[in-house]
Formats: structure tokens, C-alpha cells, sequence
């Protein structure tokens, strides 16, 4: 028999089984949130225009800062990368009015990155999202900047290019494409529709921006339509408003594996139901809509549960900021007590009135008791072997023509 | 029946079935088979172990052993329990969920008269109650032959068509799925032996029978970037890997070996190692494909409880053994593990879990036996 005549440039390699990887990692993660930002930051550059880069650029460049500053602080196993602050920036900047001074998103980049890199060691390592760590204090710092009277958002002629400073308070607003500016104008600056409701419920809440209300006239004459909300021609943060571009992204982060659809369904779905069966507090006493019915033709149930559902932060923070696999629940169980609570907390802060920007601080607060989620909702073995229950394809990329040749 | 969530199987905790012994070839114990007894140093798991099927005709025994066709004398059963009132089954796996594998279902699909014909042999030698061939539900006309097959005869073998994820071909998966298979009528409990073979094994065994000598060659995939003919062969045994290779033809020079699946199959460092019986797959990959794990922190992305089918935590494992706590490893299940690598080849942190998991068990066994 003859010996092998085989062409070994290397010696073979050795190595623990299994010899295949799915492909998943961390950039994979990254890349993904990287491109699920950019129709939310399209759509803030388009309404807010120069101020709103300038916002994204001082949030990521404070980022870059704050891993810059981690180098020296850092654990050594902590995991650090220019791409994972460049993101955190990103969500930082997209969650802050496009008002804010520049020092506000860089000292809110640089310290959000410095504490959970630098600090804490890292993603997987830090409880909480660093943007929203970031953010959280700068409202301690800068409360009143970063809820501010007026929202400005760019008139239809001056899109991309307008200033927001040059914005006119709109007393008689019927809506963005109804409504005519006088010459000079280049933005309106309205009110956040959250903010509103919130200003409806409490009498006289801390930082809202007007006084109790009476239902019929919060919805006739007060909130803009509801349309505007998909477009994001209304109030709000820079990648808050415009809906359809944060349902663009979700999709793709589901797509990519980073967002469970299931959690968005339970978050929403939460916050929905407590609008519909909550009793909404106005200036003359409580007013019910029991499923979303109203007295008159007027469809306030309806209106009430839409604009909590687009006119704030929620969609943002559930569809992408939620999303971040480091700070939310391990299991698929955990991920919908997760989003049962971040809903119920937004909405008791909605309620109560107590800070804007609720759903951040109820992701939070829903990030600081994952440990305790994943404890209840881990797997438990329970003596014996479970059903062969798992129908989705676990290895969708290595699956080979099975016929051989 | 009183167990809708939960059904026994009767399976080792720590046979694993890739562990064949390391003399067994082609002149010792030819023809293992699967067999779903439990080691001898596993005393924690199963109140009541199975029974090794054996042939119950001496006849029939005595030609078994006359080809070279054994069990493995070293998977000993711990007990006999009474046969009354209760079943052995044995099922044959035409399922091939592993990935870039393509031997079993080749088998199946070019020799579907003799498999089934082999399954009534089988029946009959292990007289066993039922046969279950398990196969790709996806593969219509195949479930249709088989099914009309089994029917011409006396509806043996039962036909199992199953959904194709792996790792359904691991034998405790299949003996589960067959259970499944039964509903509540026929309680899993009284099944008290199990048997898995593959199709290549049950040819091989059928055709030894019908000829009257040893089976000498074995069915495997070759595969991999660098094999020029990728494909199912039927190889000698005792063959050198290095001339199988060259028998296939290399476009590259090989970085990795693998012998045996993708995920669960060990490097081979030398060309001189041979053809063994039970390896199913010989693959070999250039160093641009093969891969090299950069472990890093976890992500907490929860991959590896998603993916795992015994629903284990692979991670609170890990973390337990790297932290020394054994205690908590221990509590964690670590023996119900079916060593598949879905947690490793999963994880986007490149952790290894699959070794921890193992870590766990070793530990485990050595606490109990100490």
C-alpha cells in the first residue's frame, strides 16, 4: 500500500468540537443597531436640520471621548470598540431635543461611555443601556434643556436646510400641512404631544408645558393630528417623532435578530390597554373612555391611546433602545416581563406626571431588576428531560444539501 | 400517561454515544450500535436502567457472532426489569440534521426496499415490539415510498416523519421523539429498552446476514472547502484517512480534520489514523474556513438558552464553573446535556460551553463517586 501523498502546507490543526460557528458576534450586533440608527437620524436631519447634526456629532464625539477616557480606567477584560461608542453617542444624540446647547450631548457622550466602559467594564458587564445612563444625568444636570417649552420643527419649504431658531409659537395650529407660516419663519415650535397629555392629567405638573386641561380642548384645539406623528412633524427628541422610520428600524433589528417581536407587541400592548382603561385626569375632575369610546363624535379614546403610543419616546425606546441584548432579560419569558414593565412604568410616570422622558427612565428601572428577572425566568431542570419543543432552525446557515452525491 | 409535560426516557446520563471505545474497529466488536444503556459509573440518573436488547434466538446469536457483530461488552446492563406489560422499541435513524452530513438519508433513499425489509429483520432477531425509521418530514415522495413499503408488508416499520433540526439524530432526542410519536396512550415509562440504529448500520447488518460475512466497509460523507469531490462513499474499513483523501482529491492544503459530524467530531492531527466503524463524516477545511475561537466576555444575549433543545442554562453553567462553584453546577443540570455544541456554535462571545458543561458533569461524577 502506498503511502499518503498528501500536501500538508501546515501541520493539521487540533480543537474542541464543535468545529462550525453560526456566524453571530458582537460586531454583528453593533453593525446592526449601527444601520437600524440611520432612518431615525435621516428623518431628524430632515425636520431639524444643522441643529440636529450638530447635536449627533457633539454626542458622538463625546463617546469617542468617554472610550478614549476608559482606556485608562477600563477592566481588562472589559470589551471596547469605536463602533459600539459611535452608536452609543448616536442613541444619546437621538434621544435629545435638537435645542440643546453642544455641551450638553458631548459631556452626556463622554460620561455615559466613561461609566459603563470605564467603570462598570463594558457591554454584558454594565446593568444599564450607557446612553441611557447618559442621558439620565443630564436630566439631573440640564433638566430644564432637555424638556424645553418649545419643540421647534423646520416648516416644509426649509426641510434639511432651515434653522429651528427662527421658529414662531404656533397658537392656532391645525396640523403641519395646514398651516401657512408667515415670511421669515422657518420652524414651528410646537409642543410634545406626550408632554400635553401629561399637562392634561396633572394640574400642574413639574416642566409641562401647559396647564390642566379640559379633554374636549386638548383634542380639538391643542394636539396637531395624529397623522403627524408617523411623519414626525410634531414636537419631540431627534429620533423620537418620526415614527415610520423607528418602525423601519425595528423591522430590521428583528430581522437581524436583535429585537424580539414579541417584547414590542407586550411593551405597546401594555401601554395601550392602560390608555384605554385608565381614567384621564383633566381640569374638570376625572374623564373616563371606556374602550375608547367618548361622549359626542369626537374619538378621544382612540386619540388618547395613539398619541401614547407615537407622540413620545416609546417607540424609540422599545424598538431600539429596549433592543440592546446586554441590558435586557435572557430568555424569551424574561423579555416579556420586561416589556410588561417597561410600559407600566412609562405609563405611571405619564400618569403621575413625574419626568419627562418616562420610558427611558422605565427602561432604567426595568434594566436595574434583569438579574432578578433572569433568576425567575431562567430555565429550572426539573428532574427530567423537556419535549423536543424547538421547531425554529437553529442552524439556518450551515444546512447542507442532504443528498450528498 | 399521567406525564403530559414530561416523558421518561431511559438513557444514560453520561453514555455519551459518540464515546465508542478506542480499540473498537473492524476486527473487534464490528457493529456497535446505539444503545441507550447506562454507564457503569453513572449511578445518579434512571431508577430503572434499561435493558440491553440482545437476540433472543440462540440461532440467530450465534450468526451475529459467527459475522462479527457485537455490542460492546462494556455497556453492561444494571438490571432486569420485568418484561410484563411493558415494550422495547427500537428505532432507526434516517434522519440527518446535522449539518453538511449525508450519509443516513443516501442510504434511505437509494436502498428504501432493503431498509425496510432490514427493519423486519431486525424486528424479528431483537424481537422487538416496534420499529420506528425516522425520517426528513420534508421529503415527501421518500415518506410516501416508505409509507407505502411498510404498508405492503405488515405496517413495519412505523414511519416517523420528523421535522429535520438538529440535533434530532442524537439517539435521546429520537427515543423522546418516538414517544412523542405514541401520545398518551402508550405511557413512555413502559418502555423499557431502546435501541438506535442508523440506516448505514442497518444495511450493513442486513447485507452481513443475507451474504454471510462481515460487513468491511463503512458509509461516510466527505466533505469540507478543500475536498475536490465532496460526497457520500462507501469506504473500507481500516482504510488510511490520508488515502482516502487522495482518493477524493484535494484542491488546497487542509488546515482542520475533522472525523465524524461537524459539531460533534474530534480533529485528527495525523493522516494515519483509519476508518473506524461509527464515523459518519471525514471533512477537512482550509485555514480561511476553519474556525478559530476568540473567546470573549458574555454578552448576556441569551443565544445559548434559546438554541439548546434540553433547555439547560449553558451560561449559568459557565459561570459556575469558572467561579469554582461546583455545587451550583451540579444543580444545574449538567448531565442532561446531549454534548450537540448548538450553545457554542450559538454564542456570539465564542464562549466555551460545551467544555464547561462537560467540566460540570466530570465534576459531578466525581463528587458521587468519591
Amino acid at each position: 500500500m502506498t503511502p499518503p501523498q498528501v500536501d500538508l502546507a501546515e501541520p493539521l490543526r487540533g480543537g474542541r468540537p464543535p468545529h462550525l460557528h453560526g456566524g453571530l458576534s458582537h460586531r454583528h450586533f453593533t453593525r446592526a443597531f449601527l444601520i437600524a440608527c440611520i432612518p431615525p437620524v435621516a428623518a431628524g436631519l430632515v425636520l431639524y436640520g444643522q441643529a440636529a447634526a450638530g447635536v449627533l456629532f457633539w454626542a458622538a464625539l463625546g463617546a469617542i471621548a468617554g472610550e478614549a477616557l476608559a482606556h485608562h480606567t477600563a477592566p481588562p477584560t472589559a470589551r471596547r470598540s469605536l463602533a459600539q461608542s459611535l452608536l452609543i453617542g448616536m442613541l444619546l444624540g437621538l434621544t435629545l431635543p435638537p435645542t440643546v446647547p453642544w455641551y450638553v450631548p458631548l459631556l452626556g457622550g463622554l460620561t455615559g461611555v466613561w461609566i459603563c466602559v470605564g467603570i462598570l467594564g463594558g457591554s454584558g458587564n454594565c446593568l444599564w443601556h450607557p446612553a441611557l445612563i447618559g442621558r439620565a444625568i443630564l436630566q439631573l444636570l440640564f433638566g430644564g434643556q432637555l424638556a424645553p417649552r418649545d419643540w421647534p420643527v423646520l416648516i416644509s419649504e426649509r426641510v434639511w436646510s432651515g434653522s429651528i431658531h427662527a421658529s414662531l409659537d404656533a397658537v392656532y395650529y391645525r396640523g403641519y400641512h395646514w398651516s401657512k407660516p408667515p415670511f421669515g419663519v422657518e420652524a414651528w415650535a410646537l409642543d410634545r404631544p406626550v408632554d400635553l397629555l401629561v399637562g392634561g392629567y396633572a394640574a400642574s405638573p413639574p416642566g409641562s408645558a401647559s396647564g390642566g386641561l379640559g379633554w374636549l380642548e386638548l383634542f380639538r384645539d391643542h394636539l396637531p393630528p395624529w397623522q403627524d406623528t408617523l411623519w414626525g412633524t410634531v414636537g419631540g427628541g431627534i429620533g423620537e417623532t418620526c415614527t415610520l422610520a423607528l418602525v423601519l428600524a425595528g423591522v430590521f433589528l428583528v430581522y437581524r435578530g436583535g429585537l424580539r417581536w414579541r417584547f414590542v407587541c407586550v411593551a405597546l400592548g401594555t401601554v395601550a390597554l392602560l390608555s384605554a382603561v385608565l381614567p384621564t385626569r383633566t381640569e374638570d375632575g376625572l374623564a373616563w373612555f371606556p374602550l375608547l369610546t367618548a361622549p359626542g363624535q369626537f374619538p378621544a379614546g382612540v386619540a388618547l391611546m395613539l398619541f401614547h403610543l407615537t407622540g413620545g419616546g416609546l417607540l424609540l425606546g422599545c424598538l431600539i433602545l429596549a433592543a440592546d441584548p446586554a441590558t435586557t432579560p435572557l430568555t424569551d419569558r424574561g423579555r416579556l416581563l420586561f416589556g410588561v414593565g417597561v410600559g407600566a412604568l412609562t405609563m405611571a410616570a405619564r400618569w403621575f406626571g413625574l419626568v419627562p422622558g418616562s420610558t427611558y427612565w422605565a427602561i432604567l428601572a426595568m434594566s436595574t431588576l434583569v438579574p432578578l428577572i433572569d433568576r425567575i425566568t431562567k430555565p429550572r431542570w426539573r428532574g427530567q428531560e423537556p419535549r423536543c419543543a424547538q421547531q425554529r432552525d437553529p442552524m439556518p446557515r450551515h444546512r447542507a444539501a442532504k443528498d450528498g452525491r | 400517561a399521567g406525564e403530559p409535560d414530561w416523558v421518561r426516557v431511559f438513557a444514560p446520563a453520561a453514555g455519551r454515544v459518540g464515546d465508542r471505545a478506542a480499540g473498537m474497529s473492524a476486527c473487534g466488536h464490528a457493529l456497535p450500535t446505539l444503545e441507550l444503556t447506562p454507564d457503569s459509573d453513572q449511578h445518579s440518573l434512571g431508577d430503572t436502567p434499561a435493558e440491553v436488547l440482545r437476540p433472543q434466538s440462540g440461532e440467530a446469536a450465534d450468526r451475529l457472532a459467527r459475522l462479527g457483530i457485537g455490542l460492546d461488552p462494556s455497556r453492561t446492563a444494571q438490571g432486569s426489569p420485568s418484561r410484563e406489560g411493558s415494550r422495547t422499541w427500537a428505532i432507526i435513524d434516517g434522519l440527518e440534521s446535522a449539518p453538511y452530513a449525508a450519509a443516513r438519508t443516501r442510504t434511505l433513499i437509494e436502498h428504501p426496499t432493503e431498509i425496510v425489509e432490514a427493519a423486519r429483520n431486525l424486528r424479528d432477531l431483537l424481537r422487538t415490539d416496534i420499529v420506528y425509521l425516522a425520517v426528513d418530514r420534508a421529503r415527501r415522495t421518500l415518506v410516501t415510498e416508505l409509507r407505502r413499503l411498510a404498508k405492503a408488508g405488515d405496517l413495519c416499520p412505523t414511519i416517523l416523519p420528523l421535522a429535520n433540526l438538529y440535533p434530532r439524530c442524537h439517539p435521546r432526542q429520537l427515543a423522546r421523539l418516538a414517544a412523542d410519536h405514541n401520545g398518551p396512550s402508550v405511557s413512555a415509562s413502559s418502555v423499557v429498552a431502546q435501541a438506535v440504529f442508523s440506516t448505514c448500520e442497518l444495511l450493513d447488518i442486513h447485507r452481513g446476514l443475507r451474504r454471510g460475512r462481515p460487513p468491511l466497509t463503512q458509509t461516510l460523507t466527505i466533505g469540507g472547502d478543500v475536498i475536490q469531490r465532496p460526497g457520500t462513499y462507501r469506504i473500507p474499513l481500516g482504510m488510511s484517512v490520508g488515502s482516502v483523501l487522495q482518493s477524493v482529491g484535494l484542491s488546497g492544503a487542509p488546515a482542520r480534520f475533522v472525523a465524524g459530524s461537524a459539531m460533534t467530531g474530534s480533529a485528527v492531527r495525523t493522516l494515519d489514523a483509519v476508518v473506524v466503524r461509527g464515523i459518519e463524516g471525514l471533512f477537512a477545511w482550509s485555514s480561511a474556513r476553519v474556525w478559530e475561537r476568540a473567546s470573549s466576555g458574555c454578552l448576556r444575549c441569551g443565544s445559548c438558552l434559546e438554541v439548546c433543545p434540553v433547555r439547560i442554562d449553558p451560561i449559568g453553567i459557565y459561570s459556575a464553573v469558572e467561579v469554582g462553584n461546583r455545587g451550583e453546577a451540579m444543580a444545574a443540570s449538567a448531565e442532561t446535556c446531549l454534548d450537540c455544541g448548538l450553545c457554542d456554535y450559538a454564542c456570539p462571545a465564542e464562549l466555551e460551553l460545551m467544555a464547561a458543561v462537560q467540566d460540570a458533569r466530570s465534576s459531578q461524577a466525581w463528587e458521587v463517586t468519591r
